[in-house]
């Protein structure tokens, strides 16, 4: 009686065995795909990190802003008080 | 009828009895060849071939570390690392044939490659680099295409989006990442984070299908902010270029303060370079010459004799120092002034930059004392930044001070110091009285103690004869910024050659803090060899203050309180 217990016991850890390393294959898969997104989207960030601080460069604005929209830096300094 | 089946069956059985054996005879031989075959592969031949099937299986995979990325105070990016690939081809593996499919993709001679990958066959090399840091769409484009023997491995390539604006204060990195020059090499460790390793099991296109063991979990490394504000830097940069270029100058840097923490803003030097781009890079403008050039003083270093003399208790601002007749001779060296001024008060000799009165002051403080307080203001003391080239200043031991030396050093030869040094001292006449160590990393808490060098009332007092070096009668008159008060000192140091001081090449510095009353940023200008008829500090470098200056302090939002700008009251409304 014992001895099929026991049996039945290691069939089971046998099947046990069997679905746990396919959930551990699926696990796997599922986080490889979402650490190629992690990756991805921080290549995109630091893709748009460098397009902005390109676009905001500060020799750039001063040109832009003196150029196109003809800006010039304060002479006849105000202080405007309450 | 009973007959017949019966000697059917004998016949069967007589025929069986052969025939089975016959066929189980080869059934046995077939399986024991099985058995045995199997046996042989599971027990002899056992260890080579789970030696092999694991060598084709399993995989030590490294994943790199993102540097980390340095900012300034308000978080703009001064340096990012973005990802690239670097391309390899294993010349054994890869056949000549697809040179000219690779050499179009990537935009490559295809002779020239051709010719690469057959030296490195007939040397029998398995790796050798296509291209390194290239753009991953491109990188992707090729690896798509399946070569065999043409492989990438992702990196990271370093961007200064600042480019030469921060040059020399960022530093650089090297093509594998690591830090060459300024804070990129000295925070080094603290960036460069470790890469992670781990062993999977990998299926035959390349899927992992199993992970055997993490050896190591990639740390991307660690952020830097910096205190330095990237408007400043910008504003410093482009006055101090101007400025350069106007004067046909060797050289010039500046460098900026905030006047009550002790924190870099700006940190610029000229001539720069693309950190970007660096063909055509040269060794000369990589250093940082704010805080690697030593220069002499000059005239800036006399609020400091003044300084000692009021502490000392014997002067006050406003004790009569007789300068007549104009020069003095120490030791066969005839000290002069620009002309003879006469009998001035302590606040004159620094409004007039009188080398015969902080001679005096000097003289009656005599070397160990004077010594004693420049020592405690930091000069000729190293900063500690940390930074790589870091010059630490040159201050003779008062032993070593004769009458001449003591002279001169009053006057701010005979001894040398950065730029940052020379600011730095000055942040002591705007923390009251207080030395604080400089400071370029960001940190929540202020927790740096202040050693006292000179009482409040002292350092009160120096600001106001600073104050009055930029009035019309003083040497800096124009370094006034427009609408804020504010105080210098004008510098002018013949050059060191080969045989001793240069006659006809100049640095060119001003020291000065604005505004005033209450001291928000303290800023040094060095122009070196002015090549133009100008040449004097109060010429060259004061200028430059003065456009800094002004724009920093418009920038951060200062109150304008020169009496002159005009005040526009606002009845009853709030702003």
């Amino acid at each position: 009686m014992l001895r099929v217990f026991l049996w039945g016991l290691v069939v089971m850890s046998a099947l046990l065995q069997i679905l746990v390393s396919h959930q551990h294959r699926a696990l796997l898969q599922q986080w490889q795909k979402q650490d190629a997104v992690r990756v991805q989207i921080q290549h995109e960030f630091s893709r748009l990190v460098l397009e902005r601080s390109t676009l905001s460069a500060h020799n750039r604005l001063d040109q832009q802003a003196r150029q196109k929209l003809q800006m010039t830096e304060p002479t006849q300094i105000q202080v405007l008080r309450k | 009828m009973s007959a017949k089946p019966k000697q059917q069956k004998t016949e069967l059985q007589g025929m069986a009895s052969w025939r089975l054996v016959l066929v189980l005879l080869v059934f046995g031989s077939l399986l024991s060849v099985i058995v045995g075959r199997l046996v042989y592969l599971h027990t002899i031949d056992h260890p080579f071939l789970y030696e092999q099937g694991e060598k084709r299986t399993l995989r030590t995979e490294t994943q790199p570390a993102v540097r980390g990325t340095i900012t300034d105070r308000y978080g703009k990016p001064l340096a990012v690392s973005t990802p690239v690939v670097d391309l390899w081809i294993n010349p054994k593996l890869f056949s000549l044939e697809k040179t000219a499919e690779v050499a179009s993709v990537m935009g490559m001679p295809a002779v020239s490659l051709r010719k690469r990958i057959q030296t490195a066959q007939q040397q029998g090399r398995s790796f050798i680099y296509l291209k390194r840091q290239v753009q991953p769409a491109l990188a992707q484009n090729l690896l798509q295409k399946k070569i065999e023997g043409v492989y990438g491995e992702d990196t990271y390539r370093r961007f200064y989006p600042a480019a030469e604006v921060t040059a020399q204060t960022v530093g650089i990195v090297n093509i594998d990442g690591r830090g060459q020059e300024g804070l990129e090499l000295a925070y080094d460790q603290y960036l460069n984070g470790t890469p992670g390793s781990r062993k999977v099991v990998k299926d035959l296109s390349g899927n992992i299908i199993k992970q055997l063991q993490v050896k190591e979990v990639a740390k991307p490394g660690g952020d830097l902010a910096l205190t330095l504000d990237l408007r400043l830097q910008y504003v410093a940069y482009r006055e101090l270029t101007a400025a350069v270029n106007q004067h046909r100058a060797g050289s010039g840097s500046a460098v900026l303060l905030d006047a009550a923490t002790g924190e870099i803003l700006a940190l610029v030097s000229h001539p720069s370079y693309n950190p970007n781009n660096r063909a055509g890079l040269k060794a000369e403008n990589m250093r940082n010459r704010a805080i690697a050039d030593l220069i002499e003083p000059g005239s800036t270093i006399k609020p400091f004799v003044v300084a000692a003399a009021l502490m000392s208790g014997d002067y006050k601002p406003h004790t009569q120092v007789n300068t007549a007749p104009g020069y003095m001779r120490i030791k066969n060296k005839t000290i002069r002034d620009h002309r003879n001024y006469g009998v001035l008060d302590v606040t004159g000799i620094i409004t007039k930059s009188s080398n015969i009165g902080v001679t005096k002051l000097a003289q009656h403080l005599g070397a160990e004392r004077l010594w004693q307080f420049y020592t405690k203001a930091g000069i000729g003391q190293a900063n500690l930044l940390g930074f790589p080239g870091e010059a630490i200043g040159q201050m003779p031991y008062p032993e070593q001070l004769d009458s001449l030396g003591l002279a001169t050093v009053s006057y701010g030869y005979g001894l040398a110091m950065s730029p940052l040094q020379l600011a730095n001292a000055y942040t002591n006449l705007t923390q009251e009285g207080c030395h604080k160590p400089l400071k370029i990393q960001m940190s929540s808490g202020d927790t740096t103690p202040c050693e006292p060098v000179m009482t409040k009332e002292v350092s009160r007092q120096v600001l106001d004869m600073l104050q009055t070096v930029i009035s019309a009668k003083g040497t800096g008159s124009r370094a006034q910024v427009s609408g804020y008060t504010a105080g210098g000192k004008t510098g002018t140091a013949h050059r060191v050659g080969r045989s001793g001081y240069e006659h006809d090449s100049y640095t060119a510095v001003f020291a000065g803090i604005a505004p005033i009353g209450n001291p928000d940023l303290v800023l040094v200008v060095v122009i070196d060899d002015p090549k133009g008829k100008e040449y004097y500090g109060g010429e060259v470098a004061a200028p430059v203050f003065s456009r800094i200056m002004e724009q920093a302090l418009r920038l951060r939002q200062v109150l304008p309180d020169d009496g002159s700008a005009m005040s526009i009251q606002i009845a009853g409304g709030s702003l």
